[in-house]
C-alpha cells in the first residue's frame, strides 16, 4: 500500500475539471432525443467507434497520470511526524515504477539483450570493447540462444491470458444473445437485424484486441525493454507513455482557453455587427497577420524568463514544468481563437436574418437571451465539428514547438521531446530509430483516432452534411 | 391518354411514355417517385403536368432528358421520342439529343447560368456548331439574334455582360435562348416562372407561346398553377403520387374535371367568389358568421392601428469615389386599420412590404412617420418601453423552415413568447394554454414534445401561428404565410386564419404578391410600388374597377381560370421591369412603364384623389374617369 499527500498540480485541477465538465454537458445533452440520435449515428460508424474507445484509453491514461501526490518517506521511522518526498509522483509512475527502475546505461534496441553501442570492458585476458548485457533485458535467460523461444513463449503466454480474460466474457454475451433469440424462434433473422444502431461488434473487437496487446506488453515489457531504451537508458514505452498527459493536455486546455473567446467574439460580432463587428475582426485580422510560430516563440520566452526570474518560491521540477505548460497553452489558445471565430461570426450573421431570430425579436426577448437561446444552439455543430478537428492540430502543434525549442520543459515528457531527442541520433549508423517510431507510434494513433472521430462527429451534426448519404 | 387528334392519328406523337416507373434508392430501400405513367405529346402541342410538390412531375421531365440523379434508377417503361427508345440510350447518344432535338428550362435562373462566363458565351456554347459548319463570327451573330428574338433589348451589348448584370425576368429569357439554340423539336419548361414576379410571369409565358407557334415547337410545361395551366394548355395532366390521375384535354379539364383530386383543387382555388367560404373539405359550408362580400365601414370605431408618413431609409455606404446614397424601402406610407378587417399589401418583389411589415413592427425603426396601436405612438419608444407594447403585434412568416428554430421543441417554441410577455401565472397555467392553442390550430397534442424538423410545411405554418398567438396579440401581420404552401395546404392555412379571425376577433395585414389569394381573403387592398402606396381600396372594388394603372396591369398579368371568352387572351403584358429602389424614377415611379403617361408624371408625384368614399390612388390620370387630360 503506498502512502501519501495528495499535491495536485494547477493542470491536474485542469484536466479534471475539464473532463467532468465535458462529460457533465454531453451527458446533459444526450437527454435530448436529436442529440441522442446524432450521438448514435456516430458510433454507428465501425471506425468512429474504434477511435472513440482509442480516444478513451488515451484519456484514461492522462488521468491516471493527473493525480499526483507526494509519497511518504519511510526510511526515517523514528519521527512521528509523516515525512513526505519533495517531488510529485503520479499515480501512473508508480503503476510505472518497475520501468522507470529499470534504467541502462545508455541506447538499446527494441527488446536487445545487449546494448546499443560497445562499452570496454575488463576481463582475464585484458581489456575489451564489447556489446554489453543490459542490466535489465532477459535477466532470467540462462543462455543467450533461448532469447527468441524465450520471446515466443512470452508473447504466446500473453495471448493466452487475454484468451482466458475475454472467453468468460464473450461466452457471457454469447450465451444472452442466444437466450434473446430463441423465445422469438427466428433463427434465421440474428439479433443485429434489430434497430441496434451502434457498431458494437467493432468495440468488442477493438477491446479484444486492446487486450491482447496490452497482456503481450505486460509479458514482454517486464522482463524486456519493449520499445527500446534512450540516450539515457530510459525505457522508451515509459516516455511514450508519460507523454500522453502532455499531448491531451494541450489539445484539451488550448480549447478550453480558445473556446469562451472565439463564442463570445464571435457570436456578438455576427449577431449585432456594426462597431462591435469592426473591432473583432481588426482584432482578428491584426493577429493572424503576424506569423504564429514567431509570435509563439516570443511569447514563450518572455514568460519563461519572467519565471525563471520571479518564481523563485515555486519549488519542485514538476511544478515549474507545469506552469510552463500552462503559459504554452494560454498562448496557443491566444493565438488559436482566429478561424473558430470567423465561423462562428459568418454563421452567425446568416443566423440574425432568419425569421426565428426575427420572431423572439418580435416578442421583446432581450438580445443576450436571443444569443443563448437561438443562436448558441444552433452553432453547437460548427463548435463541436470544431474542438474534434482543432485537437489533433494541437497536439502535432505541440511537438512541432518542442523540436523548435519553445515548447513543453525539456524535463517534461512529451512527443515534441522525444522527437526533438531522437534527430540528431538519425545520422547514426546503424541509424537509432525506435524513439522517434514510439513517439509517432502513438501520436500516430492519437491524431489519427482524433480525424476519424471528428469525420464521423461533422458528419453526423453538420446540418449540410445530412441526408446526403 | 387514349384521345389521340386527328392531326396524331395519321403520325405517330412526338413523345410517347408509356408504364413508366422511375424508383430512388434510399436509405430505407426504395421508394417509388414515379408509376404507370403514360402520356403522348404530339408535334407544336403543349401538355401541362400540373401537380404539388412531390407528386413526381420535374422526376418525369427529367427522366425524359436523361438527367436523374445517380440514385434514381427507371425500372419500367419506355420513353420514346420521335420513335427512339430514350431510356436505352448511352449517355453520349443522350447528348446529341439534349439541347438539339429537346431543350430544357429549369425554375430558378439564379443558379441555372453560371455566374462566372458571359451570357453570350453560355448561349453559343449551345449552339450545335459541327452540325450547322458555323464560323466564329456566324455562331456569335447568330447568338445575338436569339437575344433579340428573346425579346431582349440592346441584344449586342447584353451578349457581353455577365449573369448579375440581368434581372430574373431578362436571366429566364436567356435560359430560354439557350434552351432554344439548338432548335430543338420539343421543349420542357419545369416550373419557368415560379421565381418571377406575376408581370414577369406574363412577359415569359407570352413569349413561350410566340416561340412555340413560330418554331411549331412542342412544350412540356410542369407547373403547380391553374391559372398557368389555363393559359397556356392543350391538354392537361394531374399528378399525384407519381401517377397520373387524370389527363384530358384543356377545354374538358377546366369545364369539368372528372377525378376526385382534381375536383378537390379546383375547390381549394381561391377566389373572388368563393369569399366568406371554406376552401378545405367542405367546399360549400359557409362560416357561421360569413364576411360580406363588400367591406363594411365601421367608421364610428377608432382605428387599432394608424400609420402616417412612414418612411425607412437604408444608407448604402459610399467608398472614397462614390457617394454613399440613400435607399427609399418604404417612403410616405399612411393608412387607418379598424378592428377586425384584413388589410392586404399587394406588390412585387423589392416593393418594399416586408419592409414595412418590419417597420410597423418597430423590428427596423422608421426614420420618419408614426406608427400608432390604439393611443400608444410606438416609433418614438425606447427598447424598453416598446417590449410591453410588443405583445400586440405579432407575425407570421412565409418560410416555414426558417421561422422555427430547430434545435428547440414544440412547446419551448410556443411558450417562448408567453414567457417574456408574462402571460399566464406559473408553468402549469402556460401549459394549459399552448395544449389548448395547438388544438385551435389544429395540432395533436402529441406535437408538444416534437422538433420543427418532423412536421410537414403546412404543420410548421400552424405551429408558427400558435405562436404569434400565445402572446394573444390583437394585430397579426402575416408577410406571405401561403406563397411557400401547396394549393391543397394553403386553403387550410386560409379556412384556420378565417376560423382564427373570427373567433378571436384578430386584425390582419397580410401581405401577398398572390392577387388569387388577396382577393379572396382581403376586405381591403394596398398597391405598393416602390416602397409608396399607390392605391388603396375595397377588395371587391378594386379588384373589379382598378384605378392606377399599375394595378390594372397587375390584374392583367396574373393567368386566369376563365377562359370562356375567347381562349388564351392574355392582356399585353406590362413594358419593362420593375426599377430598384435604389434608382427610383422621378415624379410618379411608375411613369417608365405607363401608357397613358404625360410630362406631368415625369416631374411630380401624384397626390391621392378620393375615387369612392374608401378607394384612393395616387395618379394624375386614373383609369375610368374620363380621358387624360
Amino acid at each position: 500500500m503506498i502512502t501519501g499527500q495528495l499535491a495536485f498540480l494547477i493542470s491536474d485541477y485542469l484536466i479534471w475539471s475539464v473532463t467532468l465538465l465535458g462529460s457533465a454537458w454531453l451527458l446533459l445533452g444526450l437527454r435530448n432525443r436529436q442529440q441522442r440520435q446524432r450521438w448514435q449515428m456516430v458510433l454507428k460508424r465501425p471506425t468512429a467507434m474504434a477511435a472513440f474507445i482509442l480516444l478513451l484509453i488515451y484519456l484514461l491514461v492522462a488521468l491516471i497520470d493527473s493525480i499526483h501526490y507526494r509519497p511518504l518517506i519511510t526510511d526515517n521511522g523514528d519521527s512521528n511526524i509523516p515525512q513526505y518526498a519533495a517531488s510529485e509522483v503520479s499515480v501512473l509512475d508508480q503503476l510505472l515504477l518497475p520501468l522507470s527502475l529499470a534504467q541502462e546505461r545508455s541506447y538499446s534496441a527494441p527488446l536487445a539483450l545487449k546494448a546499443f553501442s560497445k562499452e570496454q570492458i575488463t576481463t582475464s585476458s585484458g581489456p575489451k570493447r564489447v556489446y554489453a548485457r543490459l542490466k535489465h533485458s532477459g535477466a532470467a535467460l540462462a543462455h543467450e540462444q533461448d532469447h527468441l523461444t524465450d520471446l515466443l513463449i512470452r508473447t504466446a503466454k500473453g495471448i493466452g491470458l487475454s484468451l482466458l480474460i475475454l472467453s468468460p466474457i464473450a461466452l457471457w454475451l454469447g450465451s444472452r444473445k442466444r437466450k434473446q433469440v430463441h423465445p422469438n424462434h427466428q433463427p434465421s433473422e440474428p439479433s443485429t437485424a434489430a434497430p441496434s444502431t451502434i457498431a458494437w461488434k467493432t468495440a468488442a473487437l477493438t477491446i479484444g484486441l486492446l487486450t491482447t496487446l496490452f497482456m503481450v506488453a505486460i509479458q514482454l515489457g517486464g522482463d524486456y525493454h519493449l520499445l527500446g531504451t534512450d540516450k539515457v537508458g530510459q525505457d522508451v514505452l515509459l516516455l511514450g507513455l508519460k507523454s500522453i498527459r502532455t499531448g491531451i493536455l494541450i489539445g484539451a486546455l488550448t480549447l478550453l482557453i480558445m473556446l469562451p473567446l472565439a463564442l463570445v467574439m464571435g457570436t456578438t460580432a455576427g449577431y449585432f455587427g456594426g462597431r462591435i463587428d469592426d473591432l473583432v475582426q481588426y482584432l482578428y485580422t491584426t493577429l493572424s497577420s503576424i506569423p504564429g510560430v514567431l509570435l509563439i516563440a516570443a511569447a514563450v520566452l518572455s514568460i519563461n524568463l519572467y519565471l525563471d526570474q520571479n518564481l523563485i518560491d515555486v519549488v519542485t521540477l514538476q511544478q515549474r514544468a507545469d506552469l510552463r505548460l500552462l503559459t504554452l497553452t494560454g498562448i496557443l489558445g491566444l493565438t488559436g481563437w482566429i478561424g473558430l471565430c470567423r465561423l462562428l461570426r459568418a454563421e452567425s450573421l446568416k443566423l440574425r436574418e432568419l425569421d426565428y431570430v426575427t420572431a423572439a425579436r418580435a416578442f421583446g426577448i432581450a438580445d443576450w437571451q436571443i444569443l443563448i437561446r437561438h443562436l448558441l444552439p444552433n452553432l453547437g455543430h460548427i463548435v463541436l465539428i470544431t474542438i474534434v478537428l482543432e485537437f489533433s492540430g494541437l497536439v502535432l502543434a505541440e511537438a512541432v514547438l518542442s523540436y523548435v525549442g519553445v515548447g513543453v520543459d525539456p524535463s517534461m515528457n512529451s512527443w515534441g521531446n522525444m522527437i526533438n531527442g531522437a534527430r540528431l541520433e538519425l545520422a547514426r549508423e546503424p541509424v537509432v530509430w525506435w524513439s522517434l517510431a514510439t513517439a509517432f507510434l502513438f501520436m500516430f494513433t492519437l491524431v489519427l483516432s482524433a480525424n476519424l472521430f471528428a469525420d464521423a462527429v461533422r458528419d453526423a451534426f453538420d446540418p449540410r452534411l445530412r441526408g446526403t448519404q | 391518354m387514349s384521345s389521340p387528334s386527328p392531326a396524331s392519328s395519321a403520325n405517330s406523337p412526338l413523345l410517347q411514355i408509356r408504364d413508366l416507373q422511375v424508383q430512388f434508392r434510399g436509405a430505407n430501400g426504395l421508394t417509388t417517385a414515379v408509376e404507370q405513367l403514360s402520356l403522348d405529346i404530339d408535334p407544336g402541342q403543349t401538355l401541362v403536368l400540373l401537380g404539388e410538390s412531390g407528386s413526381g412531375k420535374s422526376v418525369t421531365a427529367l427522366s425524359i432528358m436523361g438527367l436523374l440523379p445517380p440514385a434514381a434508377i427507371i425500372n419500367n417503361g419506355s420513353i420514346r421520342f420521335n420513335g427512339l427508345e430514350l431510356t436505352r440510350q448511352s449517355n453520349a447518344q443522350l447528348r446529341n439529343i439534349r439541347g438539339s432535338h429537346i431543350g430544357m428550362v429549369f425554375q430558378e435562373p439564379m443558379t441555372s447560368l453560371n455566374p462566372v462566363m458571359t451570357v453570350g458565351k453560355q448561349i453559343t456554347e449551345a449552339i450545335p456548331r459541327k452540325q450547322n459548319r458555323l464560323s466564329k463570327v456566324e455562331t456569335r451573330e447568330r447568338g445575338i439574334e436569339l437575344l433579340a428574338q428573346m425579346g431582349i433589348p440592346e441584344p449586342a451589348r447584353r451578349f457581353h455582360e455577365f449573369p448579375h448584370q440581368l434581372s430574373g425576368g431578362m436571366k429566364q429569357r436567356v435560359m430560354i435562348a439557350i434552351a432554344l439554340a439548338g432548335e430543338p423539336d420539343l421543349l420542357i419548361a419545369d416550373e419557368p416562372t415560379t421565381a418571377l414576379d406575376v408581370t414577369t410571369q406574363a412577359q415569359i409565358l407570352e413569349l413561350l407561346k410566340q416561340l412555340q407557334q413560330q418554331h411549331n415547337m412542342a412544350l412540356l410545361l410542369v407547373t403547380h398553377d391553374f391559372g398557368i395551366a389555363a393559359q397556356m394548355a392543350d391538354k392537361v395532366a394531374v399528378m399525384r403520387h407519381g401517377q397520373i390521375v387524370e389527363a384530358a384535354t384543356a377545354e374538358q379539364f377546366f369545364k369539368a374535371p372528372q377525378h376526385p383530386y382534381s375536383q378537390k383543387l379546383f375547390a381549394a382555388l381561391p377566389t373572388m367568389s368563393k369569399r366568406g367560404q371554406r376552401l378545405g373539405n367542405e367546399p360549400t359550408t359557409e362560416l357561421s358568421n360569413p364576411k360580406s362580400a363588400t367591406y363594411q365601414t365601421q367608421s364610428g370605431n377608432e382605428p387599432i392601428l394608424t400609420v402616417s408618413g412612414l418612411q425607412v431609409l437604408f444608407k448604402r455606404r459610399g467608398s472614397l469615389f462614390k457617394p454613399s446614397e440613400h435607399i427609399y424601402a418604404v417612403d410616405g406610407v399612411s393608412f387607418k386599420l379598424q378592428q377586425g378587417e384584413t388589410l392586404a399589401i399587394v406588390g412585387e418583389s423589392g416593393c418594399g412590404k416586408s419592409t414595412l411589415v418590419k417597420s410597423l413592427l418597430q423590428l427596423i425603426r422608421p426614420n420618419n412617420g408614426t406608427v400608432k396601436f390604439r393611443d400608444q405612438e410606438l416609433t418614438q419608444l425606447t427598447p424598453r418601453q416598446l417590449r410591453p407594447q410588443r405583445r400586440h403585434l405579432q407575425i407570421v412568416f412565409q418560410d416555414p423552415y426558417s421561422s422555427l428554430n430547430p434545435r428547440m421543441q414544440v412547446r419551448e417554441i410556443i411558450q417562448e413568447g408567453m414567457v417574456a410577455q408574462n402571460i399566464g401565472a406559473g408553468a402549469v397555467e402556460r401549459a394549459g394554454i399552448v395544449e389548448r392553442l395547438l388544438a385551435d390550430v389544429g395540432l395533436e397534442p402529441e406535437a408538444l414534445e416534437r422538433y420543427p424538423h418532423e412536421f410537414s410545411g403546412g404543420q410548421r405554418q400552424r405551429i408558427g401561428i400558435a405562436r404569434a398567438l400565445a402572446v394573444e396579440p390583437e394585430l397579426l401581420l402575416l408577410d406571405e404565410p401561403t406563397s411557400a404552401l401547396d394549393l391543397s395546404v394553403q386553403a387550410q392555412i386560409l379556412d384556420l386564419l378565417a376560423t382564427l379571425q373570427h373567433q378571436r376577433g384578430l386584425t390582419y395585414i397580410f401581405v401577398s404578391h398572390d392577387l388569387s389569394v388577396v382577393e379572396y381573403f382581403a376586405d381591403r387592398v394596398a398597391v405598393m410600388y416602390l416602397g409608396r402606396i399607390i392605391e388603396l381600396g375595397p377588395a371587391t372594388e378594386l379588384m373589379t374597377n382598378p384605378a392606377h394603372p399599375y394595378t390594372q396591369a397587375l390584374l392583367n398579368a396574373v393567368p386566369t381560370l376563365d377562359t370562356s371568352n375567347g381562349k388564351k387572351t392574355l392582356a399585353p403584358p406590362l413594358p419593362g421591369e420593375p426599377p430598384s429602389p435604389g434608382n427610383r424614377p422621378t415624379g410618379c415611379h411608375f411613369h417608365p412603364r405607363c401608357q397613358r403617361a404625360t410630362d406631368r408624371c415625369r416631374t411630380e408625384f401624384p397626390a391621392v384623389t378620393q375615387r369612392s368614399p374608401l378607394h384612393t390612388v395616387n395618379c394624375h390620370h386614373p383609369l375610368n374617369s374620363g380621358s387624360p387630360d
